[in-house]
């Protein structure tokens, strides 16, 4: 009794420093713990439905980190970022996305390089992106971590994965390892 | 007739406090260091698998031991050295004999915001006479018996003896 009676008389210091407390690991851990420099972390940015974007960025990781990146992180891709100054370094994005994104500001994406028989998105003459989704079949890939059109939509659009020209990973070979180990995952439950 | 003086606060009885303290004090310096080498290594070993486990586990932790510190440290550390000041100042100074028939009152008063005390009525040969006693010094007086000889300082009682009475 009289110890729940000191309690409730210091009650104000208890949630005071509870709250300072629990602040602070949180702003640690956001900022510094669960992120890191952009040179050693890879932006995979995915436009679709629905996204596990913490289950997606854990499997891209235990698929095997590229050379010298630390974290690869997964986020809902927004079509303004194109007009930021923020560069990603993957990103998946709808057909009319990747088309407008084209038309306005070509030099933005990477032109790829894929095997024959890829189905591709050509633009002048080069591949700038490699179908993730095909609205036809309704499959896609890692689609345990992506739902990339909802449920009986009359007319879905098919998805793309492209590369970012300007992000600090396109050069370094990493953005394109991790888009070869997003395409060629396995279907195992999240 | 009267018997023995019984110190209320005798120098071995206030070394006894003060080392209590000083050991509660050096508990907690360990307590707080404890948890924030458990933290720093439970923040060293997070990866995107554990990070928000390991973010929980670090607020635990840390919110836990400073809980643990404040209550303790307030109420053994700070009360407690405030009260061997209190007592020490009281030792130092003149005292004065009050002798009477003691009622110990159900009205408390706290001073410096943490010693509580128990305010005592004596009522002597010229009349009642307010006093004040430690709280924690309370069931101590009440068994010595209602008629007693108080040595007081600043109206604070430091020290007693039994005294004989035809109605103990």
């Amino acid at each position: 009794m009289r110890i729940l009676k000191n309690i409730w008389s210091q009650l104000h210091r208890f949630v005071f420093w509870g709250l300072l407390i629990s602040l602070f690991w949180f702003w640690i851990y956001i900022n510094f713990v669960g992120d890191t420099s952009r040179e050693k972390k890879l932006l995979f940015y995915v436009d679709a439905y629905e996204l596990h974007w913490r289950d997606l960025s854990l499997a891209l990781e235990d698929a095997g980190l590229p050379d010298g990146i630390e974290m690869i992180q997964v986020r809902s891709f927004d079509y303004d970022i194109f007009g930021s100054a923020i560069n990603g370094d993957v990103y998946v994005m709808k057909e009319s996305i990747l088309k407008a994104t084209l038309e306005e500001s070509p030099e933005k994406l990477a032109p790829l390089s894929v095997p024959d028989g890829a189905e591709c998105w050509s633009w002048e003459g080069q591949i700038y992106g490699l179908r993730v989704f095909d609205p036809a079949t309704q499959r896609g890939a890692a689609e345990q971590y992506i739902r990339y059109a909802p449920e009986g939509a009359p007319e879905p659009e098919a998805y793309y994965l492209c590369l970012d020209a300007q992000g600090p990973h396109s050069a370094d070979g990493a953005a394109w390892q991790t888009a070869r180990a997003f395409l060629t995952m396995e279907e195992n439950e999240p | 007739m009267s018997q023995q003086i019984v110190e209320l606060y005798a120098p071995e009885r206030l070394a006894r406090m003060e080392g209590r303290r000083r050991g509660l004090k050096r508990l907690l310096w360990g307590l707080a260091l404890a948890a924030l080498a458990l933290c720093l290594v439970l923040t060293l070993g997070a990866n995107t698998h554990n990070l928000y486990r390991r973010m929980l586990a670090c607020i635990c932790v840390s919110v836990g031991a400073a809980w643990i510190i404040i209550y303790f440290g307030i109420y053994g550390v700070r009360d407690v050295g405030r009260e061997l000041d209190h007592a020490r100042h009281l030792q130092d100074e003149p005292r004065q004999r009050v002798e009477g028939r003691v009622t110990l009152l159900k009205l408390k008063v706290r001073i410096r915001n943490s010693i509580t005390l128990r305010k005592v009525r004596v009522e002597t040969a010229d009349g009642p006479v307010s006093l004040n006693l430690h709280a924690d010094k309370t069931q101590q007086l009440k068994k010595a018996g209602p008629w007693l000889g108080l040595y007081t300082v600043h109206g604070y009682i430091v020290a007693y003896e039994v005294i004989d009475h035809a109605d103990s």
